[in-house]
């Protein structure tokens, strides 16, 4: 008889072996005792630090203390598990055990197995500590308890969303209609976290003294909010927490569901396209056809898709306060931002090379040099953040001239962070054949980039301030501005990454 | 020309290539022939580079895959054993990418796509993302991308699996043809039939040695069999093994 335990530990071993990653460096995956939470640490001292944070707000009020931190949990429980749980189904990784006469229960419960040790443990500490925190500082034990209910209940809803979510978007799919339709679904997930705490903020914000009151009720009996109320005993909002824990498990019972349907294969017949076309034409567009093909690619990935949109539009809704508040006079700050939403963009285009997936093996056939990979993939990119930049013109069009500065200095920016992270990506793949995927690049890897990533940034930024530090200490006004050094500096940083990651290695 | 001298591969504590010196020639036909895991697969994918020797030297017209995997993967047409493509592109958008990843004019590439189109009957899968196309059309596909850049040297690893008759028929003429214009072309299979068909030259390896190199008639000539099945048999010495094996099992 296979348990679940022994399931998911061949599970997590296919993924690791497919993503090319047998030996060397890379963190081995063991199972046994403890080892669900080893493989958590980092997200759980990570998570921990930052909850308790939340803890002290919890001594003030326990409802809005608790309550974002359970929004936090949420958004990121969104995030992790979904891509996660929609790798397995596109990636077929469970194609070999559905032909096997295994036990389904068993199954499930090491899909669930599986979830938690990708991560899922660690959200479990946004609000645990938050609320052992608070507990002990006010206390009042009860604090624990419905911390508990509540991480556990979000815990669930979070992973009932992502197999729901993963369950939605099979890669193939002829027809673009449900392409749109999933890639849109997919936004919806990632910025599902972003519209609930602006919806939150813009009720606190705005809500005039008088008011104050009732709207601090209905806060109270709001889930997550209330678990941090019931702690005080308010019949409301345990009634209302105890109904979002019950609403949580039955999500999470149909999402598993839908998710099982998914992976036994019915969901994922590929429609067959419409009427047979004799003709054909080789691209001739504008664009290389390596980097046609990315696109395409991304365009066929409606997950991925979603997720390079929304960081192409990160920048630009971190940048809006300047474009619709009563800051017209900072443009100039946005220009010295450029770098900074140039990093966000650039990270992007780890999702080009994991749509690739275990397609990537074709690549090995080919006599491509790792440089032109690196460029095909960065160049992908920059044709999209091309309308973005336009965008920048646009919302600055009563002063052209910055407008034009700062669009300039996006697309510049774009491009050297994309040409630099890609390099970066590709240097990291291994030499033989290997499918690539998340294991493949390995979490560690993530964060290197991003480092690197930040101190170019940060020396860029930091460059450009010395004549406004001039001017301010020593009343100098030297002859280049700040914005216009940037725009310089972003000039020589893109053409140098261009030309240094022109790598001439066979892949 | 593709030439082996004294290639080990080792896989951990496996030795899948085992001190192969082999010569295959150009304008001829080989088949790669040994039982399951005797190393054909191995062997091909060292000849593209995509696998490293641990010692010894591949030689793919005079450059070694290795040092020189760019030029080597110019010359090489190789089609794997696995179905290795791109499921989300169409077929034509595969080729497009192609053309330009090997440098083909566009004339040139048109008049290619389309005769290989109409030889392998893809006519109709040209618009189609290649992931909703059938196993054996699949396996088409990667034939006719191993040809798409008149390579000198054809490397397929197990080509007629899968296909149907008329198109394997197609693939052996091709083959053919191929071979008599002065290129290398090797093939493995385990159907000894077509390897006797269609081949001039036959290799057969066992547990990562060379055991027997020929045409089928010197083979035949050296080990006194009747037929490329008897011959294969006798050389692996899988031949006594078998006969001890089923005396025991049908407790003879
Ligand atoms: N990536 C790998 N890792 C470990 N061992 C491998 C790997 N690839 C091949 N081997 C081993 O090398 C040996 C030769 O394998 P190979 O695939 O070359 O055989 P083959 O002759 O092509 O077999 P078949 O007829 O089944 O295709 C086998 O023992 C196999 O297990
Ligand atoms: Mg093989």
């Amino acid at each position: 008889m296979v348990n679940w335990f022994r399931i998911s530990e061949i599970l997590a071993k296919e993924a690791q072996y497919r993503a090319g990653r047998r030996t060397g460096s890379m963190r081995r995956l063991s199972f046994g005792t403890g080892s669900l939470l080893k493989s958590n640490l980092v997200t759980v001292a990570f998570f921990s630090m930052f909850s308790t944070t939340f803890g002290f707000m919890v001594t003030s009020s326990p409802a809005l203390g608790l309550g974002f931190a359970g929004l936090m949990e949420l958004f990121f429980g969104i995030i992790t598990t979904a891509p996660a749980l929609q790798n397995m189904v596109s990636d077929k990784l469970l194609d070999p055990l559905t032909y096997l006469p295994l036990n389904e229960r068993e199954i499930r419960k090491s899909l669930l197995y599986i979830v938690l040790y990708w991560g899922g443990i660690g959200l479990l500490f946004i609000v645990l500590p938050a609320a052992v925190a608070g507990a002990l500082l006010t206390h009042n034990l009860y604090l624990i308890l419905w911390g508990s209910l509540e991480a556990v209940s979000l815990l669930l809803l979070s992973v009932g969303i992502g197999y729901i979510a993963g369950s939605v978007s099979p890669k193939l799919s002829g027809r673009p209609l449900s392409r749109i339709l999933s890639t849109l679904a997919w936004l919806a997930v990632m910025s599902f976290g972003f519209v609930f705490m602006a919806v939150n903020n813009f009720s606190f914000s705005h809500s005039p003294q008088s008011s104050l009151k009732t709207s601090k009720d209905l806060l109270e009996a709001i889930p997550p909010f209330s678990f941090g109320s019931a702690s005080a005993g308010s019949p409301l909002s345990v009634t209302s927490s105890l109904a979002f824990l019950l609403f949580s498990m039955l999500l999470f019972k149909t999402g598993a569901d839908r998710f099982w349907r998914a992976l036994s294969a019915e969901m994922l017949i590929v429609k067959p396209g419409s009427d047979v076309k004799l003709q054909w034409k080789l691209w001739s567009g504008p664009l290389p056809s390596p980097v046609f093909k990315d696109l395409k690619l991304l365009i066929r990935n409606s997950r991925m898709l979603a997720s390079t949109i929304y960081v192409f539009f990160i920048p630009l809704f971190a940048a809006s306060p300047f474009f619709f508040g009563s800051v017209h006079k900072l443009y100039s700050l946005i220009l010295i931002l450029m770098p900074w939403m140039g990093t966000a963009v650039g990270s992007a285009v780890g999702n080009l090379y994991l749509t690739e997936g275990s397609d990537s093996r074709f690549l090995y056939l080919l006599p491509i040099t790792k440089g032109s990979i690196v460029r095909s993939k960065a160049l992908a990119l920059a044709v999209l953040a091309i309308p973005i930049s336009l965008m920048y013109f646009l919302l600055m069009m009563d002063v052209p001239l910055i407008g034009a500065k700062v669009a300039l200095a996006f697309l510049l920016s774009s491009i050297g962070f994309l040409f630099l992270d890609s390099y970066l990506i590709m240097m990291r793949l291994p030499r033989e054949m290997a499918s690539w995927s998340r294991q493949t690049l390995g979490q560690g890897w993530t964060l290197i980039m991003l480092l690197v990533d930040m101190v170019v940034a940060g020396v860029m930024t930091a460059v450009s301030l010395i004549p406004l530090f001039i001017r301010w200490s020593l009343g100098i006004s030297l002859p280049l501005r700040s914005g216009d050094l940037l725009l310089v500096e972003l000039l020589v940083f893109s053409a140098v990454v261009v030309f240094l990651t022109n790598n001439r290695e066979p892949i | 020309m593709l030439e082996y001298r004294n290639v080990v591969k080792r896989y951990g504590g496996v030795v899948a290539v085992d001190g192969i010196s082999v010569k295959f020639d150009a304008g001829r036909i080989n088949a790669l022939l040994g039982p399951n895991g005797s190393g054909k697969s191995t062997m091909m994918k060292m000849a593209l580079g995509v696998v490293r020797p641990d010692s010894g030297e591949v030689l793919v017209d005079g450059m070694n895959p290795i040092s020189d995997a760019l030029k080597v993967r110019r010359v090489v047409g190789y089609a794997p054993e696995e179905i290795i493509l791109y499921e989300s592109l169409t077929l034509t958008e595969l080729f497009s990418f192609l053309r330009e990843v090997y440098g083909i004019p566009r004339e040139e590439a048109e008049q290619r796509i389309r005769f290989l189109a109409k030889l392998f009957k893809m006519e109709e899968n040209m618009n189609k993302l290649i992931g909703e196309l059938s196993h054996g059309n699949k396996r088409k596909i990667l034939v006719a991308s191993a040809l798409f850049h008149n390579p000198k040297v054809l490397i397929l690893d197990e080509p007629f699996s899968g296909l149907d008759p008329e198109v394997g028929r197609v693939l052996k003429e091709m083959m053919r043809k191929y071979a008599n214009e002065g290129n290398t072309v090797i093939f493995s299979t385990h159907v000894l039939e077509i390897a006797e068909a269609v081949a001039d030259e036959v290799t057969i390896v066992y547990k990562g040695k060379l055991v027997a190199k020929g045409s089928t008639d010197e083979l035949r000539n050296k080990v006194r069999a009747a037929d490329l099945e008897s011959i294969f048999m006798k050389v692996t010495g899988l031949e006594s093994d078998l006969k001890e094996l089923l005396d025991t099992l049908w407790g003879a």
